[in-house]
């Protein structure tokens, strides 16, 4: 079972993508800000990270910038999710290694979904 | 040779003045204790300069000649030091310095031992002029090694900085030093008997004037202004020698005529050019004041819509989830209430969406990001996303592919993904019987999208202001509430980023219109 990290400051949006991928078969941890992320990814590895961009503290931004610097993380594939559709940090995103930046708003659950097991797919196919 | 004396005189006094002057503006500064102690050094060269050109004897102009290389050992040394506090550098720099004064050392005592000055000849019509030691080009090697290394490290921060005021004062100590220092360096070719006048060393007083003025004043004036001044000046400083050294008092008459009629046109070239800088300033004072609105706009925008996204993103979320029954069967009622606020919901993303966009063009924040894609993937992801708008309509959406796959094409995916969403949308919106059809095809070297309803078609008029900000259709005002106009107009505009062609056709009212999209096929 492919356990998922998300990074959402939202309660009742990270509650419903939690209850949504645990139904379709993931195992989903929760943190609620970039540090908690930060100390999470210190003991466990997780198969994907969909990570919020505007968090209270450190920003998406920052977190990537911080995961960046260690070692063996680098594998973890990052989507950013977030609300927050700001071209320049998109593209800074981008070049922070997200594979893809995707607004909450414009997909449902079920697309959400579709994503991440498009993902974890190339990752798999990746590490054959 | 009373000319080059009275440089060196005016380099020394000039140095000393501006060196205290800049100390004494902040004591506790280290920029400015270290500035001055380079004035010093700057002094030293200058005055032993003044006092060998006006020797008599040549045992007198070689002693003179000695003390002067102690002020010209040091002040490459101390011009790095400079820059080092100027800059804040640390670590290999510090290295680096320190090594400058242990050079610097040796050099001095090499000095004392007759390494650098062996003796003194007659050069051009210079009674006195010193001779290179042995040692002598390894001292040119430190002088020049450490300004230029100076200057390199001014440059880098210059081009990476984004304080403006440092760009400004970065830009005040390169001048500075490129006109003082190749000033001053035209005095070392008569060492090895080269017949070059060192006249550039009425410039070395440039440089402590440049560097005092960019180290005491905040809010730089132009270049140009000081270049004027300092031009003015400098032909003014000439006209009065002349006018001093005049044989005799007719021309000295003469002279001091010339300079004064010099100083009225010099005072006025000046005041122009200072009246256009300060109103070069104002201007970009505004200029500065724009952009910060103009970037607290587009942040307030990605802020305000991330705000109103994020409860209409849990909305559709859990309605999504509970019309795909992942919370069990709902009533027949309860669904179709559900498709409704789901679409409502649509509805106002797609506003926020719009709204953003549109903002984004008219400020011209929108940035392309092409990547090679399949443009029919992008056409069934958008009737994909649309199907259940029709289906809620009872009006069929088809897709006819082409025969042939077509080729991919290099897009900004998201804008033209937006703006098919827009077009689609809009045809759907007009269409109560009947439904839309999306075509695709290729057209020589163009993909063409062909977006057909059977809905409330377009008069002439529409038709030529369709694309405009906030206009709808007369059927738009008379048989819709929602929408305000925006869509379209996005559409073109995103379509038209992408190198592409959009325009809409229709027989009149009540008789269907087309959209066409037209995109260059282009994988680069």
């Amino acid at each position: 079972m492919s356990t998922i990290l998300i990074i959402e400051d939202e309660k009742m949006l990270a509650d419903m993508y939690k209850e949504k991928l645990e139904m379709e078969g993931f195992q989903v941890d929760l943190a609620f800000s970039s540090e908690q992320g930060i100390d999470y990814l210190k003991e466990k590895t997780p198969a994907i990270i969909l990570l919020d961009i505007l968090l209270p503290g450190d920003n998406g931004i920052e977190f990537l910038k911080k995961i960046k610097q260690v070692p063996n993380l680098e594998n973890i594939p990052i989507i950013a999710f977030s609300n927050y559709d700001d071209p320049v940090t998109k593209k800074e995103a981008f070049s922070l290694g997200v594979k893809d930046y995707l607004i909450k708003a414009n997909y449902v659950p079920n697309k959400v979904v579709e994503r991440i097991r498009g993902f974890l797919a190339l990752k798999n196919k990746k590490t054959r | 040779m009373l000319f080059f004396a009275i440089t060196g005189l005016v380099n020394a006094i000039g140095s000393l003045l501006l060196g205290f002057f800049v100390y004494f503006q902040n004591r506790k500064n280290n920029i400015n204790q270290v500035f001055c102690w380079l004035c010093i050094t700057i002094t030293v060269w200058s005055f032993y300069y003044f006092l060998w050109q006006i020797a008599e004897v040549e045992n007198l102009a070689l002693f003179w000649s000695k003390i002067l290389m102690i002020g010209a050992i040091l002040i490459p040394i101390t011009y790095f030091h400079f820059v080092v506090n100027f800059l804040d550098l640390k670590g290999r720099h510090l290295k680096f310095l320190y090594f400058g004064y242990f050079l610097a050392y040796l050099f001095i005592l090499a000095n004392s031992a007759d390494l650098l000055v062996k003796g003194i000849a007659k050069e051009m019509f210079f009674n006195f002029w010193p001779k290179a030691g042995p040692l002598y080009p390894y001292f040119l090697l430190m002088f020049f090694g450490y300004i230029v290394y100076g200057c390199i490290l001014l440059y880098k921060t210059h081009q990476e900085t984004n304080d403006i005021n440092k760009k400004v004062q970065i830009k005040f100590l390169l001048i500075a030093a490129i006109v003082g220092f190749l000033g001053g360096a035209t005095n070392y070719p008569l060492w090895y008997g080269i017949p070059l006048l060192p006249i550039g060393n009425a410039l070395v007083i440039l440089f402590p004037i440049l560097t005092t003025y960019a180290i005491a004043r905040h809010h730089l004036f132009e270049i140009k202004v000081i270049v004027t001044e300092l031009l003015v000046g400098f032909i003014a400083l000439i006209l009065l020698i002349q006018a001093i050294i005049a044989p005799n008092t007719t021309a000295k008459l003469s002279g001091f005529f010339l300079l004064f009629i010099f100083s009225i046109v010099g005072i006025m070239l000046i005041r122009g050019v200072i009246k256009e800088v300060k109103y070069r300033e104002q201007l970009q004072e505004a200029y500065q004041q724009l952009q910060k609105l103009d970037s607290a706009k587009s942040e307030f925008m990605s802020i305000a819509s991330h705000q109103l996204r994020t409860p209409l993103t849990v909305i559709k979320g859990y309605i999504s989830m509970i019309l795909d029954r992942t919370y069990g069967e709902p009533s027949k009622k309860i669904e179709d209430v559900l498709k409704k606020i789901f679409t409502s919901n649509e509805r106002l993303i797609r506003l926020v969406n719009d709204l953003l966009n549109v903002s984004r063009i008219e400020m011209g924040k929108t940035e392309m990001e092409c990547t090679v894609v399949s443009i029919e993937s992008i056409v069934s992801g958008v009737i994909e996303e649309l199907k259940f708008e029709s289906k809620r309509k009872k009006i069929y959406l088809r897709e006819e592919k082409p025969e042939q796959p077509l080729p991919h094409i290099c897009i900004d995916a998201d804008k033209i993904r937006q703006a098919l969403l827009n077009v689609i949308d809009n045809a759907l919106k007009y269409t109560r019987k009947g439904g839309v059809l999306v075509k695709i095809s290729q057209l020589d070297s163009k993909v063409k999208i062909e977006v057909k309803d059977t809905g409330e078609g377009l008069t002439k008029d529409e038709l030529g202001r369709l694309f405009n900000t906030f206009t709808r259709g007369s059927a738009g005002t008379r048989l819709f509430t929602e929408g305000v106009g925006l869509g379209l107009h996005i559409a073109k505009r995103f379509v038209e980023m992408n190198q592409g062609k959009i325009w809409a056709e229709s027989e009149g009212p009540k008789k269907g219109s087309t959209f066409y999209i037209e995109l260059p096929i282009s994988q680069k």
